[in-house]
């Protein structure tokens, strides 16, 4: 009985040919390009992320709990050899980076600048983040007395490799200290930001710069597998025992919050476009149907004098409203991966990565990935919506009156 | 002679026009004004209008009519004088119609367009209640079923040929009779072999597999026959099921039918107004403005039989 209906079903569908066909074409251009907008957003966000990550959150920190800003924590803490073994000996983390983020003034013989300092072990930040790939000239830092500095601010400090520069901050005690630096290496990272105010040297330079003796400002830790994000940072909180020691423990959720806010407000767009397609999707299928249903309504007063209960047609309705739905969600889906795939090898030029880079290193191609668990939601929509669509003429078949429906012309 | 199979008591048919469901629909609105403090408010444009649409009148021109008449005090005249008026739209398509067909009985029902013919196959196949009387099938009282009920009722005993065919037109000949099959609940190997074997029986063993469209219309009376053989039913109702068809090929579809009953063993009562049709009728119940004026055996030659055939049972 379930085969027969859906074989009815699917001849129904494709009984007015032209019809049927400009409603799938809408269910699997809507589908398509939903697929297409979702990876689109999805990739973005997971870009926007792992940049994020790479180049300055990493995935979670270690500051004291005196520090007000989690993106340049101002208070320092002593003790981080002792969490750092501790968190190199956790299983899921990958690497482990002390840090001292602090501002000061960059100065050449020609010029003078603000910029801000990472200062770092060049050995574990090159395992953290991605930094040194950015490097064009010269190399990244890797002795005391070097620094790595942006392409921007080379130019505006007329500044090559191997030259000298010097670097001011306040230290602890209130004073002005200064330090001469060679060039290491010059980097550009595409962002006007980062490549016109941030520069690196080394831990024990800006500790000595700072008087901060064996201080830092921050651990940051890049882990494994960055889905178990919130179980790695609860096990590594009571392992170093952050609340006892002053201190306190950022996911890069913490650190960066108006990259959760952009994907919120990104979200919520998606939900938007999301909504218009399928009402768009459900018009097209209702229409259809109803149409379908007033041609048919003889045909249908015969089902029941032949002994069809009105449920039976009912159900045929509802399954020919279905099976368009699937014949289009297949099409769509296929359709949708398709052009995500085309996009996933040859990239997206993207316009917004001119702006998106202005504080982070953003890359100008966006290499389009699969949204799997967006792409699912839009899949269970369509069926949803093509169920839904079909219930009103199932509702009106089933009260249709089959001496009725006979005479019906 | 063999037991009743339907026995019809006292069948009267009424039919209500758009009119008249107009004003019966209306007439819970009257009733409200009539108990009312403020006739005005009661009668108030917006809630006529709701009724109007609530008992969905689909006679456009009634729906002018009534709104041309401009003052609430102009509508409510307007609608109180169709009220009195209502008996005029009432249209009594049969009239106490009383009928007994035995079991294994070939039998016409003849007579002009408009004489009742179809809605008494209507309320045989139960797809209309009569207005009053009885409908007794094999013993059983037909009238209070519910929709689903005579749905099973029409489904185990009912087989059905129509003058358009009525054919699923997305379905081959054999996936149109496999349908019906389906609907009755049958195991698939025993569908295939009742479907061939019935289409073999009318003839179109060799266009089993083509739709409808592709089947000239006397193979698809054929199909239509196959359809309402296959089930198995106890009586067979076509209605003008030579009507579209040409002469040569309504003689091979009476034949065919004359066959299922004589070697079936299967009732049939079909209608028709073709005196061509009618002449090769066994029994040929004769109708009128609804109501039954002749019953008579005419295998041989016509035989006059009393009109009172209650009883001839």
């Amino acid at each position: 009985m379930i085969l027969a209906l859906i074989k009815l079903a699917i001849r129904n569908v494709f009984r007015n040919r032209r019809r049927s066909g400009l409603t799938l074409a809408s269910v699997i251009i809507g589908l398509a390009a939903l697929f297409f907008i979702q990876s689109l957003i999805k990739s973005l966000q997971a870009d926007m992320v792992e940049r994020a990550i790479s180049v300055f959150n990493s995935h979670i920190q270690v500051q004291s709990a005196k520090s007000d800003d989690p993106k340049v924590p101002e208070a320092s803490f002593s003790g981080a050899a002792r969490i750092e073994e501790i968190l190199r000996r956790d299983p899921d983390v990958l690497a482990v980076s002390k840090r001292i983020l602090f501002t000061g003034l960059i100065a050449s013989p020609l010029n003078s600048m603000g910029v801000g300092i990472f200062s770092v072990d060049p050995k574990d930040e090159t395992q953290l983040s991605t930094i040194s790939s950015y490097v064009k000239k010269g190399e990244f830092i890797k002795d005391n007395g070097t620094i790595a500095i942006g392409a921007r601010i080379a130019k505006n400090l007329d500044a090559r490799v191997g030259e000298k520069i010097v670097i001011m901050a306040q230290s602890r005690d209130g004073a002005f200290e200064g330090k001469a630096l060679r060039v290491a290496g010059i980097y550009e990272t595409g962002s006007y930001t980062w490549d016109a105010s941030m520069v690196y040297m080394t831990l024990q330079d800006a500790q000595a710069i700072l008087a901060w003796g064996g201080d830092i400002s921050s651990i940051a830790v890049k882990i494994r597998d960055a889905s178990a994000l919130e179980r790695v940072e609860e096990r590594l909180g009571k392992a170093i025992a952050v609340k006892e020691n002053g201190l306190k423990m950022l996911t890069w959720k913490d650190v960066s919050s108006e990259i959760i806010h952009i994907q919120e407000f990104q979200d919520s767009v998606l939900i938007l476009v999301i909504s218009v397609v399928f009402v768009i999707v459900a018009l097209g299928i209702l229409n259809t149907m109803l149409m379908s249903l007033f041609e048919r309504i003889r045909e249908f007063g015969l089902m029941m004098a032949l002994g069809a209960k009105r449920k039976h047609v009912a159900v045929l309705l509802l399954a020919e409203s279905i099976c368009m739905g699937s014949i289009g969600l297949f099409w769509g889906a296929a359709w949708g991966l398709s052009i995500i795939s085309v996009f996933h090898f040859i990239g997206l030029p993207l316009p917004l990565g001119e702006a998106l880079s202005y504080f982070l290193p953003f890359e100008k191609t966006l290499y389009l990935r699969f949204a799997w668990g967006s792409h699912a939601w839009a899949v269970l929509c369509v069926i949803l919506v093509s169920m839904a669509a079909g219930i009103i003429p199932a509702i009106r078949v089933s009260r249709l009156r089959a001496a009725e429906a006979l005479r019906h012309v | 002679m063999s037991e009743a199979l339907l026995k019809l008591s006292k069948i009267t048919k009424i039919y209500k026009t758009n009119e008249i469901a107009f004003l019966s629909g209306l007439g819970d609105v009257f009733d409200n004004a009539r108990h009312a403090e403020n006739l005005r408010e009661a009668l108030s444009f917006k809630k006529l209008m709701a009724a109007y649409q609530e008992i969905k009148v689909t006679a456009k021109a009634k729906r002018r009519e009534f709104l041309d008449q401009g003052s609430v005090r102009g509508r409510a005249e307007y609608l109180r004088d169709l009220v009195y008026k209502q008996n005029e739209f009432a249209v009594s398509a049969l009239l106490d119609v009383d009928l007994v067909i035995h079991a294994g009985e070939m039998t016409a029902l003849a007579g002009p367009s408009g004489s009742g013919k179809s809605t008494l196959l209507n309320i045989i196949a139960t797809l209309e209640e009569p207005t009053s009387g009885s409908v007794v099938f094999e013993g059983r009282d037909l009238g209070g079923m519910g929709e689903d009920q005579r749905a099973d009722f029409r489904l185990a005993n009912l087989g059905f040929v129509f003058q358009a065919f009525n054919l699923i037109p997305v379905l081959s000949a054999y996936e149109n009779v496999e349908y019906a099959l389906i609907l009755k609940g049958l195991p698939y190997a025993r569908r295939q072999s009742l479907t061939r074997e019935v289409l073999e029986y009318v003839g179109l063993k060799d266009c089993m597999h083509r739709r409808p469209n592709r089947l000239s219309g006397g193979q698809q009376q054929r199909v239509a026959i196959a359809r309402a053989a296959a089930v198995a039913p106890k009586l067979i109702l076509a209605d003008e099921p030579t009507a579209n068809l040409d002469s040569k090929t309504a003689v091979a579809i009476l034949d065919l039918m004359d066959r299922v009953n004589k070697e079936m063993g299967t009732t049939i009562i079909y209608s028709s107004h073709d005196p061509l049709v009618l002449a090769r009728a066994r029994r040929a119940v004769h109708l009128r403005d609804g109501e039954v004026v002749k019953d008579e055996i005419c295998e041989g030659r016509p035989v006059q039989l009393s009109t009172d055939t209650a009883s001839a049972s």
